[in-house]
């Protein structure tokens, strides 16, 4: 009986430690063409998803539907979401997030990002911000094309995008 | 503008003004040789900034801009410039599928010109240019060259021409004629910006030019060898390739700036057997959306101790339908000039442009008021 209550307890005390938070935000990517460095910004992007706080350490899967994203042009964004990433037969891309320190400031992050059926390691950078329970924060990462050759090298009329994408992540995590 | 009719086309017709005689004819086309000519050409476009395309070579074969275009800016006028997409008629000559080494193109515009002076009304049709250029690629190195008839005169010619060295996507070499690089090089050549500049249509130079980019902003770096009659046909002499005129050298930095927005700065030195010319200017295109967006290009001249400026804000309400204030200044210490603009500017389908400009100039003979259009059509 004893052991019981002991294991109860101790259910109790690691079930008050984790929490959970509910993440929502913007997710913005600049790219560059060349010859040209053209520059080609994508927005509305929105990230939801879930992390999950043990003690001094998060982790979680942040998501965000490739279709909403915009360039500011229709015919880039019909090639970029149906020629090169496909989103209706792929559409999202999932950031797993390996348990990272939680605390304010430059917070290095590592995971792994999924994006059209592939999956590689990433990492990047957070600037952190903690306010009344809630945690908001702006993340950068860098995506290498080349880690997703199911994507294909965007390409048109002898403008290519270059090989690295910067993705910024504007972010809040509420419980 | 007055409200007489013309008698007879494409020409004067009154001048009722009590002052009228032969001088003020005179008078009266000088008024219009400071005013006409407004019809934009096929040059730099550096309202694309708007949309993230603040490297001229984005889509024009030039590293600085202008003339014939390159696949992708084919591709552009069909994405977003023009009301009307037809990714295949916008091509070259409405269709021609070209290899990846060559570029080719051409221009066609016609300008209707209404001026009232306070010495009359003045009508002209202007043809201004017919030309071909073509640009033709091997390896890193590009020869390109225009040719065609310029002006009233339908002066034959060569007005840009040159052979480009791409040393990989951030360097380039260049010599041949064309503008040095310096402020926007928006299209209207009758700018304050450009023409108090030197950089009117036909003005461009025998130069040397290196260059450098990135992702961050470019440098341009011009030896200026003189103003050229090169090639210019002439009955008497025969194809001239003399130069003449002022030389130096021309410099101009730009950083671009946020998502779809550039800053600059350039200087231009130039001397001549009897004068010198120093310039320093800024110029900017600052976007706000990618249907409103302002421009600006401001120099101030050494020597004179004056300066001269064009300034725009435009708003497109809808693809391929620009409409944009301008107000220019130039002067000096003891002289002051004002234009305000406003214009409208159409893009309907790949290959054809349409624009209509109202101005109002302050002259030292008193108020200026024109009203141009222009019909530009490019292969």
């Amino acid at each position: 009986m004893r052991l019981l209550e002991a294991f109860l307890a101790l259910a109790s005390v690691t079930a008050q430690a984790q929490k959970t938070f509910k993440v929502s935000g913007d997710v913005t990517f600049t790219a560059v063409g060349n010859p040209g460095f053209m520059r080609i910004e994508g927005e509305g992007g929105k990230v939801s998803g879930t992390l999950q706080q043990t003690g001094d350490m998060v982790l979680g899967e942040l998501t965000v539907e490739l279709k909403d994203f915009e360039t500011g042009i229709d015919l880039r964004d019909e090639h970029m979401r149906d020629k090169y990433l496909e989103v209706g037969k792929y559409p999202r891309a999932k950031l797993t997030l390996s348990p990272v320190p939680a605390k304010a400031g430059q917070v290095l992050f590592k995971g792994a990002l999924e994006l059209k059926g592939g999956t590689k390691p990433a990492e990047g950078g957070c600037k952190t911000n903690p306010s009344a329970g809630t945690w908001l924060a702006e993340c950068t990462l860098k995506v290498k094309l080349s880690d997703y050759p199911q994507i294909g090298v965007p390409s048109y009329l002898g403008v290519t995008v270059a090989e690295a994408v910067d993705v910024r992540i504007v972010l809040k995590a509420a419980p | 503008m007055s409200t007489d009719p013309p008698l007879e086309p494409d020409s004067y017709v009154s001048l009722d003004h009590p002052m009228a005689n032969g001088h003020t004819i005179i008078k009266a086309l000088v008024v219009l040789a400071g005013v006409t000519l407004l019809a934009e050409i096929a040059l730099a476009f550096p309202d694309n900034t708007r949309h993230g395309y603040a490297s001229c070579d984005s889509c024009h074969v030039s590293p600085t801009g202008g003339g014939v275009l390159n696949a992708y800016g084919r591709g552009t006028s069909s994405a977003f410039l023009s009301t009307l997409s037809s990714e295949e008629r916008a091509k070259a000559f409405y269709g021609l599928s070209t290899p990846t080494w060559l570029a080719i193109g051409g221009d066609q515009r016609i300008t209707r010109l209404g001026v009232q002076s306070p010495y009359g009304a003045l009508y002209k049709t202007i043809p201004m240019q017919a030309d071909l250029e073509l640009a033709l690629t091997v390896g890193q190195i590009t020869a390109a060259a225009t040719w065609g008839v310029y002006g009233e005169g339908l002066e034959e010619g060569s007005r840009r021409h040159y052979v480009l060295l791409r040393l990989g996507d951030h360097f380039h070499v260049r010599a041949g004629r064309f503008y040095a690089g310096y402020g926007l090089h928006t299209a209207d050549h009758t700018a304050y910006s450009r023409r108090e500049l030197g950089f009117d249509e036909g003005q461009e130079t025998v130069n040397f030019e290196v260059g450098t980019k990135g992702s961050v902003g470019d440098l341009t770096v011009t030896s200026v060898y003189g103003e050229a009659a090169a090639f210019a046909a002439d009955p008497d002499r025969g194809y001239d390739t003399d130069t003449e005129g002022e030389a130096g050298v021309a410099a101009r930095l730009q950083g671009y700036v946020g998502k779809a927005s550039l800053v600059g700065m350039s200087a231009i030195h130039l001397a001549s057997y009897d004068s010198q010319k120093t310039r320093y200017g800024f110029h900017y295109v600052l976007t706000a959306f990618s249907w409103l967006y302002a421009m600006g290009d401001w120099s101030y001249f050494v020597q004179e101790k004056g300066y001269a400026g064009t300034s725009s804000v435009t708003v497109e309400p809808y693809r391929g339908v620009l409409v944009s204030a301008v107000s220019e200044a130039k002067g000096t210490a003891i002289d002051r000039t004002q234009r305000l603009g406003l214009s409208l500017q159409l893009f309907p389908f790949p290959h054809w442009e349409v624009s209509y400009t109202a101005r109002r100039e302050e002259t030292p003979i008193g108020p200026v008021y024109s009203l141009i259009g222009m019909l530009h059509h490019y292969l």
